[in-house]
């Protein structure tokens, strides 16, 4: 019989491409893999680069896991609502605005603006939830490594804000918050003309180095 | 050092330990990511030979000409590129040129669904292209698997002296697991290249590489041959027996979870490790080797089993061969259009075990627009 601690914890981040799914699950996986952990990252997406459905799933263990598919998860991350219809979450963890009942509701995006200079911070703000929500403890170096290069202080940063988020500091901010959709969502599906000088180019974290493989 | 990586880079990982000095390509998802690697190698590693390819004919045929050069050389792309290569995957059957192409394959036919898992190329494979060969094929579930089943692929190339396809599918591509590449690397036993590269052959070599049937020895080595059927079976059976010896060597399979269980699965790829949640009510065959036919170890192990069920992301193209082999019903529970989830799954095995039909209940149409991206296909 297995122990509580070594049951694997499912993970599937649902969204659409250009928020940083891919960023989110690769660091993770990255994290999870230096501390020794077996780890599954698959990423399952549609064909447009920006805009269409992008999801992952993250599945850690202390031995070796066979399906690496989630199709009913611990924690589901929802950024956006195009993602699979399949996929269910015993805890589920939405951007403000999405319609999802029984959510834990937090704007990512209108908090990594606001304390970070940028929308797109709000996808580290979410890692940094996923974090605390399955338990994983990490330290700067561990983090560090798992990140890409670029923006690495203002990425740990607000995966520490993330982190230390407590569910009343939740309601609050959700209650405070205007009820709208991560920016992202968007701007990621904007034609090209219109979404440059809103998070084009520099303004990425790591949606752009964000490759794991 | 353990690490996180991706089904398709321990594809070129393999490769490199296998001996590999040489990738043409063209990129295609969702087997982009090896072309990637590759590049980034050659960069980095000048005695290493990189070729983006106009398509994936020429990127095949540079392959072809590598290994005729003296290089152990490989190709990687999906189902339509590959369509793309089957003259020259036949060529290099004829000519007998070892090399490995490398299908990661998506849902087809044509362009089909991008970006989505299929497994629909398993016929391809072993008739794509013209005429009658004995190809050999390989498919990995795991991105430690993908690693050492490549180095396999090399061996076999180089001992029946033929292109083996190593085949993949989009999750088995596109999956990260936790890898120590030396130690896979260290693990690796590699067959040598033999052959001596084309044109330093001692005088009367039997290697001919125009394509057309030509005699090999005796007084009229180097002439033509293309009326005499003599020769054809000669050549042909040679062939035929060289790649099955050595397909012997690598009769890869897994038999495992409940083997007591009153129903046998067929599964392989990604499908296989999906699957797994059935592990204390099923029996698993899991063929590694898919061409030829693992036949007298399917026909040992079926014969204990009252249903065989062949789950598999096409339309029962490996219930097929597995019917043909075994003269007996094959149930199939078809995954397609890239669902290849437990749930698909669990509900094909429900309909085909209660004498449902193989296919699934069609959805309706929908009523509404579904909202796409305006940027359509990427």
């Amino acid at each position: 019989m297995r122990s509580s601690s070594d049951v694997a914890t499912r993970i599937a981040l649902d969204g659409v491409g250009g928020q940083g799914v891919r960023v989110i699950a690769g660091v993770l996986g990255n994290l999870l893999a230096r501390m020794g952990k077996y780890v599954t990252v698959l990423f399952d997406y549609d064909s447009s680069v920006r805009g269409s459905m992008s999801d992952a799933f993250v599945i850690f263990d202390d031995q070796p896991i066979d399906n690496p598919v989630v199709e009913e998860a611990d924690i589901l991350l929802k950024l956006a609502d195009k993602g699979s219809l399949h996929i269910t979450g015993r805890k589920v963890v939405t951007d403000l605005g999405l319609h999802e009942p029984g959510a834990e509701q937090i704007p990512f995006a209108s908090l990594g603006s606001e304390h970070f200079g940028k929308e797109l911070f709000g996808n580290m703000i979410a890692l940094g939830r996923l974090l605390r929500l399955a338990e994983i403890d990490f330290d700067d170096d561990s983090i560090r490594s798992a990140l890409p290069r670029r923006y690495q202080d203002e990425n740990v940063a607000a995966i520490l804000f993330g982190y230390e988020l407590t569910p009343e500091r939740i309601a609050e901010l959700a209650a405070a918050a205007p009820p709208s959709r991560f920016e992202m969502n968007d701007a990621a599906t904007a034609p090209l003309h219109r979404r440059t000088g809103i998070n084009s180019g520099e303004s990425g974290i790591a949606a752009s180095t964000a490759e794991t493989g | 050092m353990r690490r996180l990586m991706q089904g398709n880079e321990a594809v070129f990982r393999g490769a490199l330990a296998a001996g590999a000095s040489y990738y043409a390509g063209y990129p295609i998802s969702p087997s982009t990511e090896i072309l990637n690697v590759a590049s980034g190698w050659a960069a980095e590693h000048p005695e290493f030979g990189f070729l983006q390819a106009e398509d994936e004919i020429a990127s095949a045929n540079a392959v072809i000409g590598a290994s005729l050069a003296g290089a152990k050389a490989f190709t990687a792309t999906s189902g339509p590129g590959f369509s793309l290569m089957q003259e020259a995957v036949g060529y290099a059957q004829k000519v007998g040129v070892p090399s490995v192409f490398v299908n990661v394959q998506r849902v087809g036919p044509a362009t089909g669904m991008p970006t989505m898992p299929g497994q629909g190329d398993i016929m391809q494979v072993r008739y794509g292209s013209t005429g009658d060969y004995t190809p050999l094929a390989f498919y990995p579930n795991s991105v430690a698997e993908a690693f050492s089943t490549t180095v396999l692929a090399f061996n076999a190339a180089e001992e029946s002296r033929s292109p083996v396809v190593l085949l993949s599918d989009t999750f088995v591509g596109h999956l990260n697991e936790v890898v120590d590449p030396e130690e896979l690397a260290a693990a690796a036993t590699v067959a040598p290249r033999e052959l001596a590269p084309l044109g330093r052959h001692e005088f009367g070599s039997p290697r001919f590489f125009a394509g057309v049937l030509m005699y090999e020895h005796g007084p009229n080595a180097g002439e033509p041959a293309t009326a005499d059927a003599d020769e054809y079976l000669r050549q042909y059976y040679a062939a035929k027996h060289r790649h099955l010896e050595v397909a012997n060597r690598y009769a890869l399979y897994q038999h495992g979870w409940n083997v007591d269980a009153q129903t046998l699965v067929i599964c392989y790829g990604i499908v296989s490790r999906v699957a797994a949640p059935l592990a204390p009510d099923y029996a698993l065959f899991r063929p590694i080797r898919i061409h030829p036919m693992l036949g007298d170890e399917l026909r040992a192990i079926a014969e204990r089993y009252e249903h065989i069920v062949a789950i598999e992301a096409n339309d029962g193209q490996y219930a097929d061969m597995a019917e043909l082999t075994l003269r007996r019903e094959v149930k199939r529970v078809p995954l397609l259009g890239g669902r290849i989830s437990m749930e698909a799954l669990r509900a094909g095995l429900d309909r085909v075990l209660g004498g449902g039909p193989a296919e699934p209940p069609i959805p309706l149409a929908p009523t509404e627009a579904v909202e796409r991206s305006p940027l359509g296909i990427g």
